[in-house]
C-alpha cells in the first residue's frame, strides 16, 4: 500500500480510466481518423451535454439519491428559453439568468419532495420525470421553437454555442464546471456533508450534519446545472425541441457509475464521473466510426458499464468485502 | 480418538498483513473450546476459515481425523460447522419462523411453504430459550437482543455437530445469557456437541469453558484447562501486560452543575426522568436493555423528540431539537452502534474523526487541509490510535480503535457534557481500559459523561454515581460507595 | 493478485469484443452493396448481429481514398424505428452498389433526436466523409453543422424533409405543397367536383403538413363548389386521432371527405369502417402503412400518397456522387407522389 504504484492502481478511478484507455487504444488502431484532432475534439463537444448533467448526478448519487427527470428539467429549461428568446419579451441576458432560475426551481421542487415530504428520490423523480415533460410540451405547444431573432443569436448567450479557433465555447464552459464541481466536492464543507450524507446519514445526523439540507443543495444544483445545459444546447443546435433530453437521465447515472460511483451512496468523484462521461462518448463516437450498426450500439454501451463497474470491483474488492 | 477440529501450521495473510501466523491447536468432541484474545489477535479469522469464508494461505484444517478443504459456507455446512456472528445475518423484514427456516429444506412441501410445520417448531424454540414472542412477528419488531436470540435458536435448532458462537452475548441481558448458556450446556451433554465459543467476557469463559486457547497478534500463545487459570491470568495472557487499575475510583466531580433534566418523558419510551450532573462527573445510567436508556440519551441529544418534561444546561432553560441544536450548547453523543450510528464506513480513518468538527478544520467553507492533520495528528496522540495511515478506511481499523475514532471525533469538538451509549460494546480488554482511561482523562478536563452502560464492573469503576432505570422509570440511584452489583440489579430489576 | 488478472481478461474481452463489432464492417468492404439488401432485411427483423455490418462500408477506405471514385458517403437518418426508414437506407445502398461507392448508415438511438443526429454529423465530417445526405428535419437545427461541413468542404444533401434555410445543397423529396395539390385534385373529382371536406393533421403547425395543406386548398380553389368546413389536429397516437375525427364528424355531420395529411391518415379509414361510411364520406390521406392500404383494399379509403422513399435514399446517394465524380451541380429533385388507389392497390407493399 505503501508504493507509488499501488497507490495508482487504488485510486478510485483506476478502473475506469483503465477501461478509457483500452477503448482510446483499440480505436486508434481500428480507425484511422479516431486520433483526428477533429474526431477528438468532437468526442470531448458531444461530452458536454452529459458531462454537465452528471457533475450534479454525481452529488446526488454520493449523497445516496437519484433524479430522474433530468432529461425532463432539460427540456422544460430548454423550451422555456426558447420561448423567451423568441418572443423577445425580456433581453437575453435576463432570459439566460430566468432559465438558470427555473432549473434551480425545478430542482428544489424535486429535493424538497425529497427531503421535506420524505418521499424517495426514485418516486419522485419518475414523477417530475413525466411532469417536467409535459411543461416541455406544454410551453412549446408540441412543437418545437427555432429561428431566434437578431436579439438573441447577436447576443453573447449565443457565444455559448460558437467556437473559439476550432474549440467549441462549449467544451470551456464544461471543464470549468468540472473543475468547480471537483473543489466544491473534495475541499469544502459541503462536499464533506455529501459524502458523509449518503455514507451514512443517521450517523451524519447525529454529527451535526443538516442531511436535509445536503440533499436539497444537491438537487438544486442538478436543476441549476440542467439550466447550463439547456442554454448550451439552445445556442449551439439555434432550435429546441420539446422531446430534447429524453434518456438523458439514464446517461448521466450511467456515466456517474462508470466513474466509480456507488447507486448506496458515499463513494464517488468527479475526475470519475468526468471519464465516464467522455467514454460514454467515446464509445457512441467509435461506434460509428467501426460501423456498428445502430440496433447494437445501445447494447454495446451497456456491455461497457457493466465491465467497467466489474474491473472496478474486481480491483476493489477487498474494500467492498469489508 | 482424534481431536475433532485439529488446526495444522494455520497462517492466513491478506495481502501484507499477517492475521494467523503458523497456529496448531486442537479441539476435542463435547468440550466447549474458549477462544480468547484482543481484537485483531486472529480468533474472527479462524472462524471465517471454519466457516468457508475463506482459505487458508499455509496449513490444513482436519475435520474428524480427515483433511478437509472447506472451500465453500456449503462445505462447512456439511461438516457439521454452524456459526454465530457478532453482526446478525437475519432478515429484518421476515418473521421469525422465516427466518428459522431461511435456507432449509426441512419446511418445504413441493414449491409451497409449510407454514403450520415452521410456526410449531418455531415456538417451541422461543420457549426454549424464554422468548415470550410470536413466530410469525417481524424481526425488526424485536429488539437487538431478541435478535441476537433467535440467530442463537437458528443455528441450535439445526443440531450441529460444531457450535462456533462468536461474541453471542454482547447485546443479552444476563437472564437471557443464562438461558443460552442452559441450552449450550445441555446441547453438549446430550448430543456431545462441541462448543468453539469467543467472548470477551471473561466471566463467561470461566462459567462455560472447558478449556481455552489464547491468540495475541495473530499467534497461538497457549491452550489451557479453565479450571487452572484465573481470569487475571488469562488478561495477562491476552494481553501481554498488567492492566494499571490503581488510579481508578477517584472523582473528578465538582460543585458546578452542568445539566439538569426535570420530568423528561417521551411516549411510551421513558417518563418523568429526573436528574443532574456536575462538572467532571461521570454518571452511569444502568438497566436492563429495553429499559429506556439510550432513548434518555437520544432525547437530550435532540435525535428524538421529547414530549414532556424540561432540560437545563448551566441553569438555563434550553429547547434541543436535532443534533445540531444539541452540538450548539456543547453536548457530544457517542452512539451505541458504532456501525449504524457512529462510523461512515465509505470514509477514511481522518474524514471520520473530523466529520463533526468541520468548522475547525476550514476557513469559510473552504476546507484547510494543514489544520485538519494537525488536528488529527493531536487526536491520534491524544487517544492512542493506532493506525497506518489517516487516509485509510476507517474499517482498517480494529473494533477498539474504530471506538477510540468515534471518541475523538466527539471530543474534537470540544463538548462540555459527554453523553456515551455503551462506549465499550464489542471492544476487548486491552482497548476497554484504555478507553477507560481516556474517559477519566475527559472527566478530568471538567467534562460531564453520563453514560449508559450494561457491564455492571465497568459503571462500578468508572461511575461517581449510577441512575438504574426500569420500564422507562428512574428506580434508584446509587453512590460511588454504596455501589455494587447486587445494588443495582435489584434496581434494574425493580424489585 | 488473481483478481488483477481477471480485471485485465475482463478488459481483454471487451477489447476483443468491439474489435469483432468493427470488424465485422471491414472484411465485408468488397461485397459491401451486395450483402445490403440480405443484412437489411436482417436487421429489420431484428436479429443476428453479424449479417448487419456488411450494410456499410469500411472507414479504413478513408484514408485510401482514390481517383477510382470511391467514395465514402455518410447517409444520416432521424431514425431507423420503422420500415420507412429501412426503405431510406435500401435505396441509400442499392445506390451504394450501383454506382461503387461506399454508404454508411447511421441513425440516433433515440428517434428524432437533435443532439444525437448532430453528433453523428459531426462523426461523419471528423471521418472524413466525402459527402454526407441527412434528414433536416428541424428548420434550424442543423444550420451549424452543415456549416461545419461546408467549412470542410463536405456536400450536404438533404432528403426527406427539408428545413428552408439549413444550408443544404438541395433537397430530394417530396414537393409536399404539389403532393397536396394531387391529392386535392383527384378527390375533388372523385366528389363531382361539390361538397365539404375537413383536413386531418397530426401537426397543424408542421411546416411540411402546411405545405400539404396548403396544396389541397389550392386544389379546392378549381372548384367553386368545394368547400373547406375545418383543420383538426388529430395528434400522434392513432386512438386519440381516432377520437378527434369522431368527434370532428359528430359536429359536422353533412361533411363529405375527411383529408388527411399525414402517417395517421391511417385513423380516418378505422373510422369510415367502423361507422360503416364507405361511399357515404370520401377518405385520402398519405404514407403506405398496411393499416392504409387495408382500408384502400376494402374501400373505405379511396386514395393514399406515398413519398417514395427507396426513390428519396437511391437519389440522395446518387446526387452526392454525382456532384462528386462530375463536379455537376446539386439540383432538388421532386420524388413525386405515388398515388395509391383500389386499381393498383395489390401492386405496392406497405412502408
Amino acid at each position: 500500500m505503501n508504493t507509488k504504484k499501488n497507490k495508482l492502481t487504488n485510486a478510485r478511478e483506476f478502473g475506469v480510466f483503465l477501461v478509457l484507455v483500452i477503448i482510446m487504444i483499440i480505436m486508434s488502431i481500428t480507425s484511422p481518423v479516431f486520433l483526428k484532432t477533429a474526431n477528438l475534439v468532437n468526442i470531448v463537444r458531444q461530452t458536454v451535454e452529459i458531462g454537465i448533467m452528471a457533475i450534479g448526478m454525481t452529488y446526488l448519487i454520493i449523497a445516496g439519491e437519484l433524479d430522474l427527470s433530468v432529461g425532463s428539467l432539460f427540456a422544460t429549461c430548454a423550451m422555456f428559453g426558447g420561448l423567451l428568446f423568441k418572443n423577445q419579451m425580456f433581453p437575453p441576458t435576463i432570459v439566460f439568468f430566468l432559465v438558470l432560475i427555473c432549473g434551480l426551481a425545478l430542482g428544489c421542487v424535486n429535493g424538497l419532495l425529497v427531503t421535506r415530504m420524505g418521499i424517495p428520490s426514485f418516486i419522485v423523480t419518475l414523477g417530475t420525470m413525466k411532469i417536467y415533460r409535459s411543461f416541455a410540451y406544454a410551453i412549446g405547444n408540441g412543437q418545437s421553437i427555432s429561428q431566434f431573432p437578431e436579439s438573441a443569436t447577436g447576443s453573447w448567450v449565443w457565444k455559448l454555442g460558437a467556437k473559439v479557433g476550432n474549440i467549441p465555447v462549449q467544451i470551456f464552459v464544461m471543464l470549468i464546471l468540472f473543475v468547480v464541481a471537483h473543489v466544491l466536492l473534495k475541499k469544502t464543507t459541503y462536499g464533506y456533508k455529501v459524502y458523509a450524507t449518503g455514507g451514512n446519514d443517521r450517523a451524519a445526523h447525529l454529527s451535526g450534519i443538516n442531511i436535509k439540507n445536503t440533499r436539497l443543495a444537491a438537487f438544486a444544483m442538478m436543476g441549476f446545472l440542467c439550466g447550463i445545459a439547456a442554454l448550451i444546447s439552445t445556442a449551439y443546435l439555434n432550435t429546441v425541441t420539446t422531446t430534447s433530453g429524453e434518456g438523458r437521465e439514464m446517461d448521466a447515472i450511467a456515466a456517474v457509475i462508470l466513474g466509480g460511483a456507488a447507486l448506496s451512496g458515499g463513494r464517488g468523484t468527479i475526475l470519475g464521473t468526468f471519464l465516464g462521461a467522455i467514454i460514454m462518448a467515446t464509445v457512441k463516437n467509435g461506434m460509428v466510426l467501426l460501423n456498428v450498426p445502430v440496433f447494437w450500439q445501445d447494447g454495446f454501451i451497456g456491455i461497457v458499464v457493466i465491465i467497467a463497474v466489474l474491473i472496478d470491483t474486481l480491483f476493489h474488492r477487498k474494500d467492498a468485502k469489508r | 480418538m482424534a481431536p475433532i477440529i485439529e488446526f495444522k501450521n494455520i497462517t492466513k495473510r491478506f495481502g501484507g498483513t499477517v492475521a494467523l501466523n503458523n497456529v496448531s491447536f486442537s479441539v476435542e468432541e463435547g468440550e466447549v473450546h474458549c477462544l480468547c484474545g484482543e481484537n485483531g489477535a486472529g480468533k474472527s479469522t479462524l472462524i471465517n476459515l471454519c466457516g468457508g469464508v475463506f482459505a487458508p494461505t499455509e496449513g490444513e484444517i482436519w475435520v474428524g481425523g480427515q483433511p478437509e478443504q472447506i472451500n465453500s459456507i456449503r462445505k462447512s455446512e456439511r461438516l457439521g460447522f454452524s456459526i454465530v456472528h457478532q453482526e446478525i445475518p437475519l432478515c429484518l423484514n421476515m418473521s421469525i419462523a422465516h427466518n428459522i427456516f431461511l435456507g432449509s429444506k426441512e419446511a418445504v412441501k413441493g414449491v409451497f411453504l409449510d407454514e403450520k410445520h415452521m410456526n410449531e417448531k418455531t415456538r417451541e424454540l422461543l420457549e426454549m430459550f424464554h422468548l415470550n414472542v410470536e413466530p410469525t412477528a417481524l424481526l425488526e419488531s424485536l429488539s437487538i437482543a431478541e435478535q441476537s436470540v433467535v440467530q442463537i435458536a437458528k443455528a441450535v435448532y439445526f443440531r450441529p455437530k460444531i457450535l462456533i458462537l462468536d461474541e453471542p452475548t454482547a447485546a443479552l441481558t444476563n437472564d437471557q445469557r443464562e438461558v443460552m448458556f442452559t441450552v449450550v450446556r445441555k446441547l453438549v451433554k446430550e448430543q456431545r456437541t462441541t462448543v468453539l465459543y469467543v467472548s470477551h467476557r471473561l466471566e463467561e469463559v470461566m462459567d462455560l469453558g472447558d478449556r481455552l486457547t489464547v491468540f495475541k497478534d495473530g499467534q497461538f500463545v497457549t491452550t489451557k484447562k479453565v479450571s487452572e487459570v484465573s481470569m487475571d491470568d488469562i488478561v495477562t495472557l491476552m494481553v501481554g501486560r498488567e492492566i494499571d487499575k490503581s488510579e481508578w475510583g477517584k472523582s473528578f466531580a465538582t460543585g458546578e452543575e452542568l445539566l439538569s433534566v426535570k420530568g423528561l418523558g417521551c411516549g411510551k419510551k421513558f417518563h418523568d426522568i429526573n436528574f443532574s450532573l456536575k462538572k467532571g462527573e461521570i454518571v452511569g445510567l444502568a438497566g436492563f436493555v429495553g429499559a429506556g436508556r439510550t432513548e434518555v440519551l437520544s432525547a437530550i441529544f435532540g435525535a428524538d423528540r421529547p414530549d414532556s418534561g424540561e432540560i437545563f444546561i448551566k441553569g438555563e432553560k434550553v429547547t434541543i431539537r436535532s443534533p445540531r441544536d444539541a452540538i450548539r450548547h456543547r453536548i457530544s453523543m457517542i452512539p451505541e452502534n458504532r456501525r449504524d450510528d457512529g462510523l461512515i464506513t465509505s470514509m477514511s480513518i481522518k474524514e471520520n474523526a473530523q466529520v463533526a468538527v468541520m468548522d475547525r478544520i476550514s476557513d469559510k467553507g473552504m476546507l484547510n487541509k494543514k489544520k485538519s492533520v494537525e488536528l488529527m495528528e493531536q487526536m491520534i496522540e491524544n487517544y492512542g490510535i493506532k493506525i497506518g495511515s489517516m487516509d485509510d478506511g476507517v474499517l482498517t481499523l480494529s473494533g477498539g480503535n474504530q471506538q477510540k475514532v468515534v471518541i475523538a471525533k466527539w471530543i474534537g469538538n470540544d463538548p462540555e457534557i459527554l453523553l456515551c451509549d455503551e462506549p465499550t460494546r464489542g471492544i476487548d480488554v486491552g482497548a476497554k481500559s484504555e478507553v477507560y482511561s481516556i474517559l477519566r482523562d475527559i472527566a478530568k478536563e471538567g467534562i460531564g459523561i453520563l453514560m449508559v452502560s450494561s457491564e455492571l464492573p465497568e459503571l462500578l469503576a468508572l461511575c461517581d454515581r449510577i441512575l438504574v432505570m426500569h420500564e422507562g422509570r428512574l428506580t434508584g440511584e446509587i453512590s460511588r460507595e454504596e455501589a455494587s452489583e447486587e445494588l443495582i440489579m435489584k434496581y434494574a430489576a425493580a424489585i | 493478485m488473481k483478481r488483477k488478472m481477471m480485471a485485465l481478461v475482463l478488459g481483454g474481452i471487451m477489447a476483443v469484443s468491439l474489435c469483432a463489432c468493427g470488424g465485422g464492417g471491414s472484411s465485408s468492404q468488397a461485397s459491401s452493396g451486395s450483402a445490403a439488401g440480405e443484412a437489411n432485411a436482417a436487421s429489420e427483423a431484428g436479429k443476428e448481429a453479424e449479417a448487419a455490418p456488411a450494410s456499410s462500408a469500411a472507414p479504413e477506405a478513408a484514408g485510401s481514398e482514390t481517383a477510382g471514385g470511391d467514395y465514402n458517403i455518410s447517409f444520416v437518418l432521424h431514425s431507423l424505428s420503422g420500415s420507412f426508414y429501412t426503405k431510406l437506407a435500401e435505396g441509400a445502398e442499392a445506390a451504394g452498389k450501383d454506382l461503387g461507392v461506399n454508404v454508411t448508415v447511421s441513425a440516433p438511438n433515440t428517434p428524432s433526436s437533435l443532439d444525437e443526429q448532430v453528433s453523428l454529423l459531426e462523426t461523419a465530417i471528423s471521418s472524413g466523409a466525402d459527402a454526407i445526405a441527412t434528414v433536416t428535419w428541424d428548420p434550424s437545427g442543423f444550420n451549424n453543422v452543415i456549416a461545419q461541413a461546408k467549412d470542410a468542404g463536405i456536400p450536404v444533401v438533404a432528403f426527406n424533409q427539408n428545413a428552408e434555410d439549413c444550408g443544404s445543397a438541395c433537397f430530394i423529396g417530396q414537393d409536399y405543397e404539389s403532393a397536396g395539390y394531387s391529392l386535392g385534385k383527384y378527390m375533388f373529382e372523385q366528389m363531382g367536383g361539390k361538397g365539404s371536406y375537413i383536413v386531418a393533421s397530426c401537426g397543424p403547425t408542421d411546416v411540411a403538413l402546411v405545405a400539404r395543406e396548403a396544396g389541397i386548398d389550392r386544389a379546392a380553389e378549381e372548384y367553386p363548389d368545394v368547400k373547406k368546413i375545418t383543420t383538426i389536429d388529430i395528434g400522434t397516437d392513432l386512438t386519440n386521432a381516432y377520437s378527434v375525427i369522431e368527434n370532428a364528424y359528430l359536429a359536422n355531420p353533412d361533411v363529405n371527405a375527411i383529408l388527411g395529411v399525414d402517417v395517421f391518415s391511417e385513423a380516418i379509414g378505422s373510422f369510415i369502417e367502423d361507422y360503416d361510411l364507405s361511399g357515404k364520406v370520401y377518405a385520402a390521406g398519405f404514407d403506405l402503412t398496411e393499416g392504409m392500404l387495408g382500408h384502400i383494399k376494402n374501400g373505405s379509403v379511396q386514395l393514399t400518397v406515398g413519398q417514395n422513399p427507396f426513390l428519396q435514399g437511391y437519389y440522395s446517394v446518387y446526387e452526392c456522387y454525382m456532384g462528386l465524380k462530375y463536379g455537376s451541380d446539386y439540383l432538388n429533385i421532386d420524388t413525386g407522389a405515388q398515388m395509391v388507389t383500389s386499381e393498383n392497390v395489390n401492386d405496392v407493399e406497405p412502408e
